[in-house]
C-alpha cells in the first residue's frame, strides 16, 4: 500500500485513503484500457494518464513505469514496450491485491 | 488587498480531478470549478470568474493550448495565470507551452501536499501580467 505522508492532518489522512481506494478500484480497468487499445494513439492516452495520476495517488513507481511505456512507443521498441507493459501490469496487479488483502 | 480563493483547474481525467479537488479545494480552501475540457472551461469562465486557471495540456477535443488561446481572448481573463498540468517534462516541450503565453508549468505528478502552496506562488507572481 502506498505511504500517506505523515504530517497530513488525520482528518484529510482519511480523506485522501478513501480517494486513493477509488483509484486503486480502478486500476484492473485502467490496465484493460491500456492492452486492449484499438490502436498505439489510444495506448498512449491512457499510458499518459496513468503516469500522471499514479504518483498523486501515493504510487510514483507505477507512473514511472507508465513513462517508461510511453518511451518505449516514442522510440517505437517493440521489445522495450512489451517489457515495460508487463512490468506495469505485475505491478498493478500486485497493488490490487495488496488492498485486497 | 485582492484575496486568492477562485480557481479553475481543466483536466479530462476523472482520477486526477478528484485529487485536485483534494488538494485545492478541501485542504487548500480554495473555492474551485473543476472542468473535464475546454469547452466546459470556456462555458463557466465568465460565472466563476477564476483568479488562476490550471489547464491539462493532453485533453480529447480541444487541447490544453487551444483552450489557453481562447480563455485568453475573453476580455474576464485579462492578467489572469493560466498554468499548465502535464505528466511530460522534457524541457524543449516546456519551452514550447510557455510560448503559448502560460505563466508557468506544473509537472504530473504533483505532491497534493503541496500543491496549493505551488499554486499561491504563481498567482502572486503571475497575476495582473498577460505574457
Amino acid at each position: 500500500m502506498a505511504q500517506i505522508p505523515e504530517t497530513m492532518d488525520p482528518d484529510f489522512a482519511a480523506q485522501f485513503r478513501s480517494i486513493q481506494l477509488h483509484f486503486i478500484a480502478g486500476l484492473p480497468q485502467r490496465l484493460d484500457e491500456i492492452r486492449s487499445a484499438a490502436d498505439s494513439r489510444q495506448r498512449y492516452v491512457a499510458l499518459h494518464r496513468l503516469a500522471g495520476a499514479a504518483g498523486g495517488y501515493g504510487f510514483p513507481s507505477l507512473g514511472d513505469m507508465a513513462r517508461d511505456a510511453m518511451q518505449a512507443m516514442d522510440t517505437n521498441s517493440g521489445s522495450m514496450l512489451d517489457a515495460s507493459l508487463q512490468k506495469l501490469a505485475l505491478a498493478l496487479e500486485a497493488i490490487v491485491i495488496a488492498d485486497e488483502n | 488587498m485582492e484575496k486568492f480563493e477562485r480557481v479553475m483547474c481543466v483536466e479530462d481525467d476523472p482520477d486526477i480531478r478528484l485529487i485536485l479537488d483534494f488538494s485545492i479545494g478541501r485542504m487548500g480552501g480554495f473555492s474551485l470549478c473543476l472542468c473535464s475540457g475546454g469547452q466546459e472551461a470556456l462555458d463557466k469562465v465568465e460565472g466563476f470568474r477564476p483568479q488562476l486557471v490550471l489547464l491539462d495540456v493532453m485533453m480529447p477535443e480541444m487541447s490544453g493550448p487551444q483552450t489557453l488561446t481562447k480563455l485568453k481572448e475573453l476580455p474576464t481573463m485579462r492578467g489572469v495565470p493560466i498554468v499548465f498540468l502535464t505528466a511530460k517534462s522534457m524541457q524543449e516541450e516546456m519551452e514550447e507551452l510557455l510560448a503559448f503565453g502560460a505563466t508557468g508549468i506544473i509537472v504530473k505528478p504533483f505532491d497534493p501536499m503541496t500543491l496549493p502552496d505551488n499554486i499561491r506562488i504563481y498567482w502572486e507572481h503571475g497575476r495582473g501580467t498577460d505574457t
